[in-house]
């Protein structure tokens, strides 16, 4: 079957080179060159766009952006937890209770990311209630700022962590459980010492797998921050629209690649198999 | 008094009843053994009494304590699971040490060091299970089990997941270790040979009801029921009565007088290692079987042969 | 539980419920369709979603064939540069692989006389799904026995016989379904569609996130209430499919 397998992987092979190995040779390139007179890129090379990653005017920004990655990863794991767990427990509702948790993924991000800002925008459905009630006689301000964005965060990425939970905690052995209950622990010791180390590696391949499009992401900092949320995606955008600064925004783009692929790599040689 | 009783103990799933009246008593410090093939409820009665699940209607008493609605973690009791079901992020150590440590026994690290001395695991002690061969495992779960001195240990076919020569030996290896702690072992069994050579006690279990209490010789010479007779070994049938194969003879001359005799055609011939297996075929359309010792004699398929025994060898079980 | 279900439920049915509201503002005033009306008078928006629909149908064609050929041939086989550059591009931020892909295109526009549009949004969209595709039916080829493959070429079937008549058909349920995640992301998409479409080229996606930011409008929900049923019972025809 060798040639056919081989000629086979030619479209795909061609298709990776062109457009993603290539397009990313092309990013590299560009860090390290100079911007061009008319916002092109150009110049002698340099790695000066990779010193300008340490300027405070956008350490600002990189630190906003794992601060607000980070608090979306710790909220999608503390809500994925208890759901993977009771999902793993309810028998023949199971799929059911999973493909509801899968069902929002489904739907247009962009519409996911427009019902919170329906939600929470000055005349949005929650100031309006409030203020129809007379809880508050002016609207207040919960859209446009970093609560927002971690909130729509967790939202888009909820289910990146139940799935590895789910199937992390499907894989427990309910006589574990059992052995513990005999041993004389709690319901809640069982949890703490028996539970939560062996599911280690499912909160691991979650944190990373929220963590990873949380830093990377645009559009939920764009439509939630508005203006004055700004992360790392938001930034690179900006490099190579209004800003046409693309050696920057390249060299940006690669710190924000090269994190990934740490995170990725420290995962995959940790948990290996277990996780994919 | 100390013993564990059960008391008209049902249990359904569903529409489909699993435990069906059991009431039995098991004296302190007896190795007592429920057998019985799969689905005869056996499973769900040790599961009942470690508290894994509640009987419908029926007592369970331990030492005069009534353990019903009691939590599995406030039973006097541990389980050595059929699948071990070590923590498989603990050594065997701390496997051991899991339960001192829910109690919080000041002596823990003396106590698993001596329950590891106990099943010669000392040596293992920092071994992971999932680097354990299956003895080890076996020996970690048994130490888990025990270290916590219980007043009685289940053990859900605690063998079965060994190879046969391995098996064998920890059966030896568990009645020594029975004898030596003299706790009161109730021990889940499909195979009856493991029964038999353990017990003190057996009680037989078939669709969710007991049919016979007693000890092994008891159960194995004088079965009550049929299906005693034919789980516990190879039963001959001459209408209402049975005889075993090892207790029946076989020769080309008609035996001396005071014997029931029978008369046959040899079907087939097989030589066994330890014994000659000796089908033959009667007028009257029974297959019977003589098991025989080397030297009893050679035989060839198709010869005509007597098969007899001993009338007092006879079980009588109408069906 | 049912609080975490409501927070992933809640917000969505309130967008679909205010889409019949018969106000512009969001309280209450009475069901009316009047929102799904002014959504179908939009010539600009049937424009965008027919644009939409285009490049998806496009896309997923090319990358469920790209993508299940290249399973296949990754079938048994190490080729970790095309297998890693696969998982990394499906875990690229998508801001990345839009620049990226942008800057790619300009640079060859110099050298070729073609401009963004339609052509360079569908090569973007198989490149990404691709992967997804090429991720699901591995996964269904790990699950297949090889000796089904062998048993056919021990009975004289070619290596490409043996392809299309044994291995072909059993990965169908597989393949189906990563069409169906292809589709789904690729009529999704809107950060890599934006920066490599041009003026011909305005998606669904795009025109939707113009009208999210200049602030409340109905019409958006309207909009949002169909596609959610619209992929919803996608979803249910496909497994419906799929058990035929």
């Amino acid at each position: 079957m060798r040639r056919l397998r081989a000629l086979f992987l030619l479209p795909a092979w061609a298709f990776t080179l062109l457009l993603f190995l290539a397009p990313m040779g092309i990013i590299v390139v560009y860090s390290l060159r100079t911007k061009g007179v008319y916002g092109g890129v150009g110049g002698p090379w340099t790695i000066e766009n990779y010193v300008r990653l340490f300027d405070p005017l956008y350490g600002v920004i990189l630190l906003r952006s794992f601060v607000m990655a980070g608090a979306a990863t710790v909220g999608c794991l503390v809500l994925a937890f208890p759901l993977a767990l009771y999902i793993s427990r309810s028998g023949t509702r199971k799929t059911l209770l999973l493909n509801l948790v899968m069902l929002p993924f489904w739907t247009s991000f962009l519409v996911r990311t427009y019902a919170w800002m329906f939600l929470l925008r000055d005349t949005g459905l929650i100031n309006s209630v409030l203020l129809g009630m007379g809880v508050i006689s002016e609207p207040l301000p919960l859209l446009y700022n970093d609560g927002a964005v971690v909130v729509g965060l967790i939202y888009g990425y909820l289910p990146f962590a139940v799935l590895p939970l789910y199937s992390n905690l499907e894989r427990l052995d309910r006589a574990l459980l059992e052995a513990a209950a005999d041993l004389g622990a709690k319901p809640w010791e069982a949890m703490l010492h028996v539970v939560l180390p062996l599911t280690a590696p499912g909160m691991r391949a979650a944190g990373v797998l929220v963590f990873i499009p949380s830093l990377g992401a645009y559009l939920t900092p764009d439509l939630l921050g508005g203006g004055k949320s700004m992360m790392i995606g938001n930034l690179v955008q900006n490099q190579f629209t209004s800003a046409r600064d693309w050696p920057f925004g390249s060299a940006l783009s690669l710190a924000l690649m090269a994190v990934v692929m740490l995170l990725l790599w420290a995962l995959l040689r940790r948990d290996g198999e277990e996780v994919f | 008094m100390s013993e564990l009783i059960l008391d008209g103990i049902y249990k359904d799933f569903s529409t489909h009843r699993v435990v069906d009246g059991i009431s039995l008593t098991i004296p302190q410090g007896c190795f007592y053994s429920l057998l019985g093939p799969s689905g005869c409820g056996k499973t769900t009665t040790l599961r009942m009494i470690a508290g894994f699940e509640e009987p419908d209607r029926g007592l369970i008493k331990l030492n005069g304590r009534t353990l019903n609605g009691m939590r599995p973690y406030e039973r006097p009791v541990t389980t050595v699971f059929q699948s071990y079901a070590l923590f498989p992020h603990l050594s065997a150590a701390e496997n051991v040490a899991f339960g001192l440590r829910r109690r919080g026994d000041p002596d823990t690290a003396r106590k698993v060091r001596e329950a590891l001395d106990l099943v010669q695991l000392t040596a293992k002690a920092d071994r992971m299970p999932a680097k354990m061969s299956g003895g080890e495992r076996q020996r970690t779960a048994l130490a888990r089990a025990l270290v916590l001195e219980p007043e009685l240990l289940l053990l859900d076919e605690p063998l079965s997941a060994l190879d046969p020569a391995l098996r064998k030996l920890m059966r030896v290896e568990l009645k020594e270790l029975q004898a030596r702690v003299g706790i009161t072992f109730l021990f889940i069994t499909h195979d009856q040979e493991e029964a038999l050579s353990l017990s003190d006690r057996i009680a037989v279990m078939h669709k969710g009801r007991i049919e016979q209490m007693g000890s092994p010789q008891e159960i194995y010479l004088t079965p009550a029921t049929r299906f005693v007779a034919s789980f516990l070994g190879a039963v001959n049938w001459v209408g209402s009565v049975g005889v075993r194969p090892e207790l029946t003879r076989i020769s080309k001359e008609r035996p001396e007088g005071g014997m029931r005799v029978k008369e046959g055609t040899v079907s087939s011939a097989m030589f066994l290692g330890d014994c000659f297996r000796v089908e033959a075929q009667t007028g009257e359309g029974e297959s019977l079987v003589a098991q025989i010792a080397h030297g009893l004699g050679q035989f060839e398929r198709g010869e005509r042969v007597h098969l007899w025994w001993d009338p007092s060898d006879e079980m009588a079980l109408p069906e | 539980m049912i609080g975490i279900y409501a927070f992933l439920h809640v917000p969505l049915l309130i967008l679909c419920g205010f889409s019949f509201n018969s106000s512009k503002f969001t309280v209450w005033e009475g069901f009316s369709v009047v929102w799904y009306e002014a959504m179908w008078n939009d010539g600009a928006l049937a424009e965008a979603a027919w644009n939409s629909l285009v490049i998806a149908v496009a896309s997923t064609a090319v990358a469920t064939a790209v993508g299940t050929l290249g399973a296949y041939g990754l079938w048994k086989k190490n080729a970790k540069l095309l297998s890693g550059s696969m998982y990394l591009s499906l875990v690229t931020p998508e801001i990345i692989t839009g620049i990226a892909m942008l800057a790619t295109f300009q640079w060859a526009f110099r050298y070729l006389h073609l401009q963004l549009g339609m052509t360079t949004v569908i090569l973007a969209h198989v490149t990404f799904s691709m992967a997804y595709v090429l991720l699901v039916v591995m996964a269904r080829l790990r699950t297949a026995d090889p000796a089904l493959e062998e048993a056919a070429l021990d009975l004289g079937a070619t290596e490409w016989q043996a392809f299309r008549l044994v291995t072909l058909p059993m990965l169908k349920p597989g393949i189906a379904a990563a069409a169906l995640l292809a589709f789904t992301v690729s009529f999704d998409d809107y950060v890599i569609t934006a920066l490599v479409a041009g003026v011909d080229s305005e998606t669904l996606p795009m025109v939707l996130y113009a009208m999210a930011r200049r602030g409340a409008n109905p019409v958006v929900s309207a909009i949002s209430t169909v596609i959610f049923v619209g992929l919803g019972l996608l979803i249910v025809v496909s497994e419906r499919l799929q058990k035929a």
